[in-house]
């Protein structure tokens, strides 16, 4: 064994190495695991290959006393007792089986990447960690055994040496199906709140069904909505089919209604029905007016998520409510003033409120000329008032005078123009 | 004394020309998917194999068709089902189960069969050309920047619907196939019992036959549109039948071209040493513009193979070795994929550049390539399909699992009989 204090190397050289045991050879080996609660976790256990998945057999890190370039040496009296059958587990991952060759999530990044190979810590006593995960083309030649003639050419001829491209593990979440639960634990997962919704999107784009579903299920229902909402149709559907419908439930009641409306309207109805009916008796009504209204309607794109002003308010008593409701709403720019019937009377911006004096009746600062659209106005009729009026928002007015949700300019964009924001 | 009329009970043959369209319209939604995806299976390597089995064996070979789609089927399912349940294309499967160093191996072959198979094209679109005079040291070059430039900057999905359009020529066998009368009790009766030859020529041609039918490009490129498609399970019955009616159609056109050369070509020992040859084929169809028939067929077919084959090349490269891909993504973030790309178009068309390279025997010869590949990527696809942690419950089973492994076996005792022969 080398007597250095601590180097580095990499899984692939750790690969296909003889095991041995004083005299014995046990075999090959084929994987390690690792407990994944760790930012950077040490390998717990060695795997020796056997004929077929069944065979293969885990031994703890703590029988091994060293190696070199072709052996791993276990301790002279390692008993077999000691190992035990390397099946699917739900506290450990597998390296060689679940991380090499696969896709990973970067959470620094916010993409996927495949794993070329695995930058290891090797200390004294026998420890070794995860550091990185190599990305880069110099992992792939390294597997193939042609990163020393590489180095020697680029060398030669060009002066220069391919760099290596690295991830740092903490930032490394795997997303391999099964016993979700122990992906929960890497440190990579409470990073995974911090993606951007896009680009978790985006991601979601890039896997297959399964790896979808399985990383959706490592994140808290607030953000699989976030990211679920801005995913196009074709993977919305994916994954809330191959959910169990309370789950579904859970992320649905995270999205702004209109997304959700939206996004049940394209699931095929069955499966929609039995996901509403985990909703509470609310939201369920909610989502169903909603789901009435065509698409391509003011009623189809408003949201309902605004804030209404009763017209007796006060200023203060105004940027009370609006204190309180701003959590839950996604029109916050104007405030709309509404009688006790909830027609609208009035609107008002949060600049004017915010500069207004606290004690003034709400009825003095508001704008009682309110532009606003029909449930049933198309597109058309849409666009042409936000090109005359040049707003933010407009509210959508139903049969009944009543003021029943509001329109973004943006969403109006998106709906036109998808090809755009892409 | 007459027996009285017994009523037949459906009463189709009364219904209405306005009750019978919805119905013919739903048929042709059902089976459209299938037709599209069989005619892009059909490049000049086919047309070329083909016509040269009917001029050059007349009827002998004809058996063979029946096996092969058969195969075909089971083969294209397999590709489908992959992709459906797995939601991954085939390097990459290959890469997640076998590891890197195996799938850099496959993809070398898979880059060197599909590069014969790009040469082979642009051979189809300089003989294509030449049938009407033009020199392929024009048409060529053309041809690859065409290609180049739609779809790397062109809108290729309204171009693809002009190609496929222009499929309706396969049709032109077809109809030459009724109007020259065939004698189907002659074709039967040298087809059954096979009469099997070990000769050198009659192994290649069955080879032949068997690479440009279920080509390996096609797998790849199958599971990988099914991956696009997003199709997942639910969708499974609907590409099954894709798939059935695509390999159906695949199989008639072949019999109809061989049987068309058979008819025409091969009384008259015509052996095809030109296209001008093979388009000779279709003079009980066309006549004198027989020519131009098949000029405009043939280079159809090939510009459309030509547009597809780089680019699932390069494709299936790039997902395999874990880089950027992808015609959406910039040249700077998506480099090797480019240059992966320009390689392969512009390296097969430059061989065809070659002064006096024959252009039959290339378009012939990478299809024989194609089955010698085949075992081995049937053998990976079976090895996927049958891992219970992939596929859950739609690995494979029983009888289906028996035939599938006993093809792959009898083809590569075919393959390697065939470089046995050729050692000798």
């Amino acid at each position: 064994m080398e007597n250095k204090s601590s180097f580095f190397s990499y899984l692939s050289n750790l690969m296909n190495l003889k095991v041995v045991a004083g005299e014995r050879t046990l075999g090959r080996t084929f994987d390690f695991a690792i407990r994944p609660d760790e930012p950077f976790p040490k390998l717990s256990h060695l795997i020796i290959g056997g004929r077929g998945r069944k065979k293969r057999v885990s031994v703890p890190f703590t029988e091994i006393t060293g190696w070199d370039k072709e052996s791993i040496y276990l301790k002279e009296d390692f008993q077999d007792r000691l190992s035990e059958a390397a099946g699917p587990s739900a506290d450990r991952i597998y390296l060689r089986d679940e991380v090499l060759d696969r896709q990973v999530v970067d959470t620094f990044g916010a993409k996927l990447e495949r794993v070329n190979d695995l930058h290891l810590l090797i200390q004294h006593p026998p420890e070794i960690r995860i550091v990185h995960v190599d990305i880069g083309i110099r992992g792939l030649l390294r597997r193939l055994g042609a990163i020393q003639f590489v180095d020697w050419f680029t060398r030669w001829i060009f002066d220069y040496q391919i760099p290596p491209r690295f991830i740092s593990w903490k930032y490394v979440q795997p997303l391999t199906p099964e016993n979700v639960d122990r992906l929960k634990l890497t440190a990579a997962h409470a990073d995974l709140k911090e993606i951007h919704s896009a680009e978790m999107a985006d991601i979601f784009e890039e896997l297959s069904e399964h790896e979808a579903l399985t990383f959706i299920k490592t994140l808290d229902s607030e953000t699989a909505a976030e990211a679920l909402a801005e995913a196009e149709p074709k993977t919305q559907r994916a994954i809330l089919m191959g959910m169990e419908d309370q789950m579904a439930a859970d992320i649905i009641e995270d999205m702004p209604p209109d997304e959700a409306a939206d996004v049940l309207a394209d699931i095929p109805e069955m499966k929609a029905q039995s996901i509403m009916n985990e909703l509470e008796r609310e939201e369920k009504e909610e989502l169903s007016e909603l789901m009435n209204f065509d698409e391509e309607t003011a009623g189809g794109l408003m949201t309902t998520e605004f804030i209404k002003i009763p017209a007796g308010s006060s200023v203060e008593g105004a940027l009370a409510l609006l204190r309180g409701e701003i959590a839950e709403s996604e029109i916050i720019h104007y405030l709309y003033v509404v009688n006790s019937d909830d027609e609208p009377v009035g609107v008002v911006s949060i600049k004017e409120l915010i500069m207004a004096e606290p004690g003034d009746p709400i009825t003095d600062i508001m704008h009682a000329n309110v532009i606003r659209l029909k449930t049933e106005d198309d597109r058309k009729d849409m666009l042409n008032r936000f090109q005359k009026y040049k707003l933010h928002c407009l509210p959508v007015i139903d049969d009944e005078g009543k003021i029943s949700g509001v329109v973004a300019f943006r969403d109006l964009m998106e709906l036109m123009f998808p090809k755009l924001l892409q | 004394m007459e027996a009285p009329s017994v009523p037949t009970g459906t009463g189709t043959s009364q219904e209405t020309p306005s009750a019978l369209w919805p119905r013919i319209l739903m048929f042709l939604a059902v089976i459209g998917p299938g037709i599209i995806t069989s005619n892009i299976d059909n490049d000049a390597g086919g047309i070329a194999t083909y016509s040269l089995c009917g001029a050059n064996f007349g009827y002998s070979l004809v058996w063979t068709l029946i096996p092969i789609t058969f195969f075909l089927l089971l083969i294209q399912e397999m590709s489908v089902r992959l992709g459906a349940v797995t939601g991954k294309g085939l390097s990459d499967l290959i890469r997640e189960k076998f590891g890197v160093r195996i799938t850099f191996y496959v993809l070398i072959i898979i880059i060197l069969t599909n590069i014969g198979n790009i040469i082979a094209e642009f051979a189809g679109i300089a003989a294509a050309l030449e049938v009407v005079g033009i020199s392929r040291f024009v048409s060529v070059p053309l041809g690859a920047l065409f290609i180049w430039v739609l779809v790397l900057k062109g809108n290729y999905k309204s171009v693809e619907k002009v190609f496929l359009f222009a499929c309706l020529f396969y049709f032109s066998y077809i109809i030459t196939g009724f109007m020259v009368k065939p004698d189907f009790h002659q074709i039967v009766k040298a087809s059954f019992p096979p009469e099997i030859r070990f000769d050198r020529a009659y192994i290649a041609m069955g080879l032949g036959l068997l690479g440009t039918t279920i080509a390996p490009w096609m797998q790849f490129y199958l599971q990988s549109s099914v991956v696009e498609k997003r199709l997942s399970v639910r969708d499974l019955t609907a590409a099954r039948v894709d798939v059935f009616v695509g390999s159906i159609v695949v199989g008639i056109v072949a019999f109809f071209i061989v049987m068309v050369c058979a008819e025409v070509l091969y009384p008259n020992n015509i052996s095809i040493e030109t296209a001008k040859d093979a388009a000779l084929a279709l003079k009980p169809l066309a006549g004198e513009y027989c020519t131009y028939l098949f000029a405009f067929g043939l280079l159809n077919a090939s510009l459309f193979a030509a547009s597809i084959l780089p680019l699932s090349t390069a494709y299936l490269v790039c997902e395999g070795l874990g880089w950027e891909s992808g015609i959406d993504n910039t040249f700077m973030e998506a480099p090797l994929f480019y240059i992966l790309y320009t390689l392969l178009v512009f390296g097969g068309a430059l061989v065809i550049l070659i002064p006096n390279i024959p252009l039959i025997p290339i378009m012939y010869v990478s299809q024989i390539i194609n089955a010698v590949v085949l075992p081995i990527i049937i053998f990976f696809m079976l090895t996927l399909i049958n891992d219970k942690r992939l596929m859950g419950e739609h690995v494979n089973r029983g009888v289906l699992n028996l035939v599938s492994y006993l093809a792959a076996i009898l083809f590569s005792l075919l393959v390697l009989s065939f470089a046995v022969i050729n050692l000798i």
